[in-house]
């Protein structure tokens, strides 16, 4: 049906699959190309909190992704992610540095 | 003829490996579900006018699991059922419903029912889609702070949550600019009594935080380790509202002044918390133990999970999504209580104060 370098193709790849499968099914952490280019970039991850017409830098990384993370949603606007429930609560305003980061911690993989 | 053997000894290879990749695959999904962590049998509890719990009925991992509060999503709810942890903490969701119904599904057929626990501090809202409240900024009076927490309690209740992380009694709250309520901290803990008691007549326990203070304040360069000076100001609202509140939270902060950490985070301080239940014998509840100002403090997770537990936390807040992660957690504690690292008479302590705030008496 197919060629013998198509099959061939198609092995290697589901023997990398596989490899990744089994690494993953005991909880073998490897570099990814994702945390790669994360090191790459060398943007300081950015939190702000904004209550009403204030706004407020947030340092401590760790309150800002579990702050993000207890509200309903993240959304862009323009080149920043801000995460909110409603009308009359705070909004979490992350950069790309910052939200990537956030989406790769224990606590937002679900 | 040799080209066409080989040719069938690639496609046999081909669907081998779809096989492997399969199974390997079918395996991961039941592994991220929890579908291979043991089922912990029910909770045996005595029948009567207040139901009994005795304690010796438990095995050392169900203990150790009415110990940790984890993230109640949906896609987690039947493992957390088979783990039975003590509590399940709610983010947003968009309508009342999706509360509820998930609540229900948590406590259906739960003997030892979960805490069902949020963040409601007003201008931080996990509700604010469909229902809202004032931020703690804006309370003004004792009466008013009362009404709200009248008004929050009867609320929760009804969706079905019996623990709010709330009040924040931290003073001049400088990041957020709305958690915490307003004035020096004899205002602050006046307005936080109300509200507390307020909460509290309705069925709904109340947690006063971050303990020993400061946490909205900090504003530390470094952003993993966070340290803060405490006076006796910032301790104020908790000696006076120790005897009324029924949890205090302790934050990550390494603090020195009045309150002295000795140089690790205030969570995993024995001195800190041995100190803090000198004087108050209600819930000392961690703040959420995967932020950074605690993970990075610690090599391994590991020693953190022991840090936390050997320090004398009776509620340890862990959000991570991963239910193995959670059930390794216990594994590493339970470990941890029989190499004597940590009293089984201390977790015996801590499982007795959670059994009476969910309703139960306590036999030993």
């Amino acid at each position: 049906m197919f060629s013998k370098r198509v099959i061939l193709v198609a092995n290697i790849s589901l023997v990398i699959v596989a490899l990744f499968l089994t690494l993953n099914l005991f909880d073998v952490k490897i570099p990814n190309i994702g945390r790669a280019l994360d090191l790459l970039d060398k943007e300081e991850p950015s939190c702000m909190v904004q209550w009403k017409n204030e706004i407020n830098p947030l340092p401590d990384m760790g309150m800002c992704c579990l702050g993000a993370r207890a509200q309903l949603g993240c959304h862009q606007e323009n080149s920043q992610w801000v995460c909110e429930t409603g009308p009359s609560t705070l909004r979490y305003i992350l950069n790309k540095k910052a939200y990537n980061y956030c989406l790769g911690q224990v606590i937002w993989s679900g | 003829m040799a080209r066409k053997s080989k040719l069938r000894d690639a496609e046999r290879w081909f669907f081998a490996l779809i096989l492997i990749v399969l199974v390997l695959a079918t395996l991961n999904v039941a592994k991220a579900s929890g579908y291979f962590i043991p089922e912990q049998p029910g909770i045996q509890v005595k029948a009567g006018v207040i139901p009994t719990v005795e304690l010796h009925t438990l095995s050392l991992d169900q203990k150790i699991a009415q110990m940790i509060i984890v993230s109640g999503s949906e896609a987690n709810s039947d493992v957390w059922k088979k783990m039975q942890p003590g509590g399940v903490h709610l983010f947003a969701r968009s309508k009342e419903e999706q509360f509820t119904q998930l609540i229900d599904k948590y406590q259906q057929d739960m003997q030892v029912p979960f805490f069902v626990t949020v963040d409601l501090e007003g201008c931080l809202n996990p509700f604010a889609n469909f229902k809202q409240f004032p931020a703690a900024v804006e309370i003004a009076t004792p009466d008013e702070a009362f009404r709200i927490g009248t008004e929050q309690g009867k609320f929760l209740k009804s969706v079905g949550v019996n623990l709010n992380f709330a009040p924040v009694v931290d003073l001049k709250d400088q990041i957020w600019r709305c958690r915490s309520f307003p004035g020096d901290e004899k205002e602050v803990t006046l307005l936080a009594n109300a509200y507390l008691k307020g909460l509290q007549e309705q069925g709904v326990i109340a947690t006063a935080k971050h303990y020993p203070g400061k946490t909205l304040v900090t504003r530390d360069p470094h952003k993993y380790l966070v340290t803060a000076t405490i006076d006796n100001r910032d301790l104020f609202p908790y000696s006076e509202l120790a005897k009324d509140v029924d949890g205090i939270m302790v934050s990550h902060l390494i603090t020195s002044g009045a309150i002295d950490s000795r140089g690790i985070p205030s969570v995993a301080s024995p001195q800190v918390i041995g100190t803090l239940k000198q004087r108050y014998d209600g819930l000392v509840i961690s703040d959420e133990i995967n932020m950074l100002g605690l993970k990075d403090f610690y090599p391994t997770l590991d020693e953190m999970y022991l840090a936390v537990f050997i320090a004398g936390n009776d509620i340890i807040l862990n959000f991570n999504e991963d239910p193995n992660e959670i059930y390794r957690m216990i594994q590493v504690v339970k470990k941890g209580v029989e190499q004597g690292d940590i009293p089984e008479s201390q977790i015996d302590a801590s499982v007795t104060k959670i059994l009476k705030a969910k309703g139960f008496m306590v036999e030993r």
